[in-house]
């Protein structure tokens, strides 16, 4: 009886002797900050300031919400996310249905895409930054077809066009993933439909738009999720192209949290940004949870 | 539409496709190599320079930082496998395993959730805990973020692994994690390498945290590395950055060509079912 007890209560907890130095570590790094985050945004936590951590409420917040400079930041992250992610989905569907085709050199222009998925957003930046500087390569190139008014102009300077520049970084360096998901899609289907379809007499555009797409299509919202998530979320591009600027004609977010937190080192009101943040976060990302738990939990 | 049009228009696809991806690459690579004088001229370039690349290389704030990477990475990587690899046995085997969803879910929430909202925090735990500006701070903190990846990547693997083989060990007396370290782990291996691979790539290309937790040289990153470079001269030197961003590029474009196989599996398993 003694033996049965303590054999019960060892299969009840050895399970989580496998799972708690992941959590713990992990959520020491992601789980932890949401607590700690959401109480500095109710302080007055200044760095710089002798004393630090009052209590002052929702006033962090009402200093943020009636920014102007948050109202840019938040318009910009909405453009950028919903224009960025719907252009780089469109594009990543493009891409994949090339790479779906049976032709010479198929597999060098997947090779060529996880390239491009695997190089860091900053370098990545820092390349897209060379080819928009002014009296460049492109802009003269862009000059001759008639696109810039003179090889001097630059979109890094244009206040209206400027987070064009990261739009375009992002198209080309988030789409290889979105592309990929895609074409995993397409390769799960099941060759005989195309055979049939072939027999049938179906041209290449027939199968892609009759089969080919209805059976993608469950993947367009995963990638328009992940693709939105990944371009808010990370400020990399930002600081590589344009810093934020010019004034704030590019900054997301994202970026500014960190400027909140590390230029002005006010952690309070940085916390009030983060949150936010990760409630625009958390928006796209409860369909993708739900898709992704009913992956891995399906039999059950 | 007949053959023809659709081999056209394929590879017309293929050329602006190709265009598109490689352009700015031959831009930069372009401006690297063009003498001083001709930089800012639409023009080929008369001859080729490949000083900047000797002193980029040879700049002495890069190699550091280059190397730092590697540390980093060599250290995060098997940590992250270490923990990661039981967590995801429990959250897709142990059925024991009480709230094995809710679980699940934590980790895919920390996976996707934003870096650059945590950093304040991190800027803080680091200093606080005493590893700010080490580079066993950034492992620490690297382990932590990126486990969550690694635990989604390697549930997906774990589920196609029959579970007749366990079940046999289990029937021979062998305990649970007898069974996980010497049934599972092994026929696992080309998933842990998909996981390690993949790992290794997002850590080399993390910008933000390294950029929030480090200082000095003693723990810079490749990436921040890269983004601090202006020149070797303290002054902005374009065509230098666009030689240090293509060295930058170079190793982790090598891994990635090598090992795209498994990338593509690993990127897709968990999203794609097939």
């Amino acid at each position: 009886m003694k033996n049965k007890m303590r054999y019960k209560r060892r299969t009840f907890i050895y399970p989580y002797f496998f799972i708690l130095p992941a959590l713990l570590l992990s959520s020491i790094c992601l789980l932890v900050p949401l607590i700690d985050i959401l109480s500095l945004s109710l302080q007055s936590y200044r760095l710089a300031s002798p004393i630090k951590g009052t209590f002052i409420g929702l006033t962090n917040y009402l200093s943020i919400l009636t920014d102007h400079v948050f109202h840019i930041c938040f318009l910009n992250t909405l453009l950028l996310g919903l224009i960025g992610g719907l252009l780089t989905v469109f594009v990543a569907l493009i891409v994949a249905v090339i790479c779906n085709q049976a032709f010479r050199g198929s597999g060098l222009l997947i090779s060529l895409i996880v390239v491009i998925w695997a190089i860091p957003s900053i370098v990545a930046g820092r390349i897209w930054k060379i080819l928009y500087l002014p009296n460049n390569l492109a802009s003269h190139l862009l000059y001759a077809i008639g696109v810039f008014p003179s090889p001097t102009y630059t979109l890094l300077q244009d206040t209206n066009l400027a987070l064009l520049t990261v739009i375009i970084a992002s198209l080309w360096k988030f789409s290889p993933f979105a592309a990929l998901i895609f074409l995993g899609g397409m390769r799960s289907i099941d060759r005989t439909i195309y055979e049939a379809a072939i027999i049938d007499g179906a041209t290449p555009f027939k199968t892609f738009r009759y089969i080919t797409l209805p059976l993608i299509a469950r993947y367009f919202n995963i990638a328009v999720l992940f693709t939105t998530l990944y371009i808010t979320g990370t400020v990399d591009l930002v600081y590589a192209i344009t810093g934020g600027g010019p004034g704030y004609a590019t900054e997301i977010l994202a970026s500014y949290a960190y400027k909140v937190y590390f230029l002005q080192w006010d952690f309070g009101r940085g916390g009030a940004v983060s949150i936010i943040l990760i409630c625009w976060a958390l928006i796209s990302m409860a369909p993708l949870l739900y898709f992704l738990y009913k992956q891995l939990f399906r039999e059950e | 539409m007949n053959k023809l049009s659709y081999k056209v228009l394929l590879y017309i696809g293929v050329i602006v496709l190709v265009t598109f991806y490689l352009g700015p690459y031959f831009f930069a690579i372009l401006t690297s190599l063009k003498p001083e004088a001709e930089v800012y001229i639409l023009s080929l370039p008369s001859r080729f320079v490949f000083e900047r690349y000797v002193k980029v290389i040879t700049y002495y704030e890069y190699f550091p930082a280059m190397l730092n990477s590697i540390v980093i990475a060599a250290c995060a990587v098997p940590l992250i496998l270490i923990l990661a690899s039981p967590a995801a046995y429990a959250i897709t085997r142990l059925r024991e395993l009480k709230g094995r969803s809710l679980f699940f879910m934590l980790f895919l929430v920390m996976m996707l959730l934003p870096l650059p909202a945590v950093i304040g925090y991190l800027y803080l735990f680091t200093t606080l805990i005493g590893v700010y500006d080490t580079k066993f701070g950034v492992i620490l903190v690297y382990s932590g973020i990126f486990t969550p990846l690694a635990v989604w990547i390697l549930s997906t693997y774990f589920r196609g692994v029959p579970k007749e083989l366990e079940e046999a060990a289990m029937i021979d007396g062998a305990s649970r994690f007898r069974v996980f370290s010497s049934v599972l782990l092994p026929v696992s291996v080309p998933g842990l390498v998909v996981t390690a691979i993949i790992s290794f790539i997002i850590i080399w290309s993390e910008f933000i945290v390294a950029f929030t937790i480090t200082l000095t040289l003693q723990s810079r990153t490749v990436t921040v590395g890269t983004f601090l470079f202006t020149g070797t001269l303290y002054e902005l030197n374009w065509p230098e950055v666009a030689a240090a961003s293509v060295i930058a590029t170079i190793p982790v474009a090598i891994v990635a060509f090598l090992t795209q196989r498994y990338i593509v599996k690993g990127l897709i398993s968990g999203v794609v079912r097939g």
